[in-house]
């Protein structure tokens, strides 16, 4: 495990300074590159995630998550807890007490922990037009437009509902040397390599051709981290998983700019 | 949340000076417009940003216009009913008379008068609250605004502002570093299409 400070003063070290003077570039400007490479890693990686217990105003449907979590990006899995439960199952609104759908409960539900299931717009829209108007204090489906924009159905009619949202979150910035990133330990020397690739962006030529391997490295490293989250979190039923990298064609990414060097 | 000054700001060392006051081939206006143009792609390209608006209905008026810098309507409901989504050929093809029928609203149009209008069928008898949930960007950015977009969406601006005032200075060419640029603005928007577009 690498504190900010490893990390920044290796950054510096590789690419010929000397991390307490450095004089082509700033330690905020070394800084600044290893919070890139960890959002890039985070954002490839879904590997940090929290939970937000979000207490669920009276019947309001939609919420800007971003509002309530500055450091979201995709909801991961929801469970609803309640005090009590009167839920109505049914379907083009009418009452449906012997065929379950969506793994409906079709009894007046106990108090309890519930998941919440991840739907789409339309797939509301199919099981009632009025599902807005739905009021139960157990929520059953919840669903995102866009980045932040949350719905959910039903909603509660008074407080007391608390849907505990876990979310793929941004790793924090570091700022002090004495701070640890946040993504795993192994991956932090990804972050060395990134910080020496993305500097010399700047200066462009060979200096940041040479330093393009080092994107491939941190992303092969990304790839990998993305791998095993991604089998973790189908195992635990999430909702979103990471981005498939390996679809991603990378030649244009890291080759152009090599290939462009060395015919110069 | 994106501050774009601080963003702005950070990317005058990338184009050699200490601030954007201090640019010489780039003015700070540019970079501003640059970093607007940036936010409108990527909520184009990945629906990113969604709002959710009310609007009043009166009786007898089926044309409402839709919410400034709307990209694309994605759900409206009429007094939390949802409504279908609809347009003009099928409409004709149900009834010829379909514009001047009144009734219980189920539809909604877009492609009835120009693009900022949303039409209901049936014509309305009686008012209600038209609810709209549509993908948008963010208005004109200067170094004050604050864009409530996920901070990540912050990282594509920049390498968009940098791409463009490469190209401008090197006379719309590419250079590596703004082809470089373009490429990662690419894996950008994959990865926000896949979770926030797409993907959902």
């Amino acid at each position: 495990m690498a504190t900010a400070g490893n990390i920044v003063d290796d950054i510096l070290t590789r690419l010929d300074e000397d991390p307490a003077q450095p004089a082509r570039y700033t330690r905020d400007q070394a800084y600044a590159a290893l919070n890139e490479g960890q959002r890039l890693f985070g954002l490839l990686t879904l590997c940090v995630e929290r939970v937000l217990p979000l207490e669920l105003p009276p019947n309001t449907v939609w919420h800007h998550m971003l509002s309530y979590a500055p450091d979201w990006i995709a909801p991961l899995r929801a469970v609803c807890l309640t005090s009590a439960s009167t839920l109505d199952t049914g379907l083009w609104d009418r009452a449906m007490w012997d065929t379950l759908a969506w793994d409906d409960a079709h009894e007046p539900a106990p108090a309890g922990r519930y998941p919440v299931r991840c739907c789409q717009l339309r797939d509301l829209d199919a099981r009632s037009r009025t599902w807005q108007l739905a009021r139960d204090p157990r929520v059953l489906h919840y669903g995102m437009a866009g980045a932040d924009l949350a719905f959910f159905h039903p909603v509660p009619a008074a407080a007391g509902t608390v849907v505990a949202y876990t979310y793929a979150a941004l790793p924090r910035d570091v700022a002090w040397d004495w701070e640890v990133p946040e993504i795993p330990a192994a991956n932090h020397q990804d972050l060395m390599d990134f910080g020496v690739y993305v500097l010399p962006i700047n200066a462009g030529g060979s200096e940041f051709a040479q330093g393009l391997h080092l994107l491939n490295d941190f992303l092969d490293s990304a790839a990998k981290c993305a791998e095993y989250v991604r089998a973790r979190s189908k195992s635990l039923g999430y909702d979103t998983l990471p981005f498939e990298l390996a679809k991603f064609d990378r030649s244009r990414l890291i080759g152009q700019v090599q290939r462009k060097a060395a015919t110069k | 949340m994106i501050a774009i000054g601080q963003l702005v700001e950070a990317v005058a060392p990338a184009l050699n000076a200490a601030a954007t006051a201090d640019l010489i081939w780039w003015s700070a206006a540019s970079l501003y417009d640059w970093a607007g143009e940036a936010l409108v792609r990527i909520c184009q390209l990945s629906g990113a940003m969604v709002e959710r608006t009310d609007i009043p209905v009166a009786a007898g008026s089926a044309a409402y216009p839709l919410p400034p810098r709307h990209l694309a309507v994605r759900h409206v409901s009429l007094d939390g009913a949802a409504l279908r989504p609809a347009n003009v050929a099928e409409m004709r093809a149900f009834d010829p008379a379909w514009d001047s029928t009144a009734g219980p609203v189920a539809r909604w149009l877009t492609d009835v008068q120009g693009l900022d209008t949303l039409t209901l069928h049936k014509i309305p008898q009686q008012p209600g609250t038209l609810s709209i949930v549509f993908g948008t960007h963010p208005p004109e950015v200067d170094a004050g605004s604050l864009v409530s977009m996920p901070a990540v969406c912050g990282d594509y601006v920049r390498y968009s502002v940098l791409r463009e005032a490469r190209r401008a200075h090197g006379h719309g060419q590419m250079t590596d570093v703004a082809a470089h640029c373009t490429e990662r603005m690419k894996l950008y928007e994959g990865i926000f299409g896949s979770y926030w577009g797409r993907g959902q």
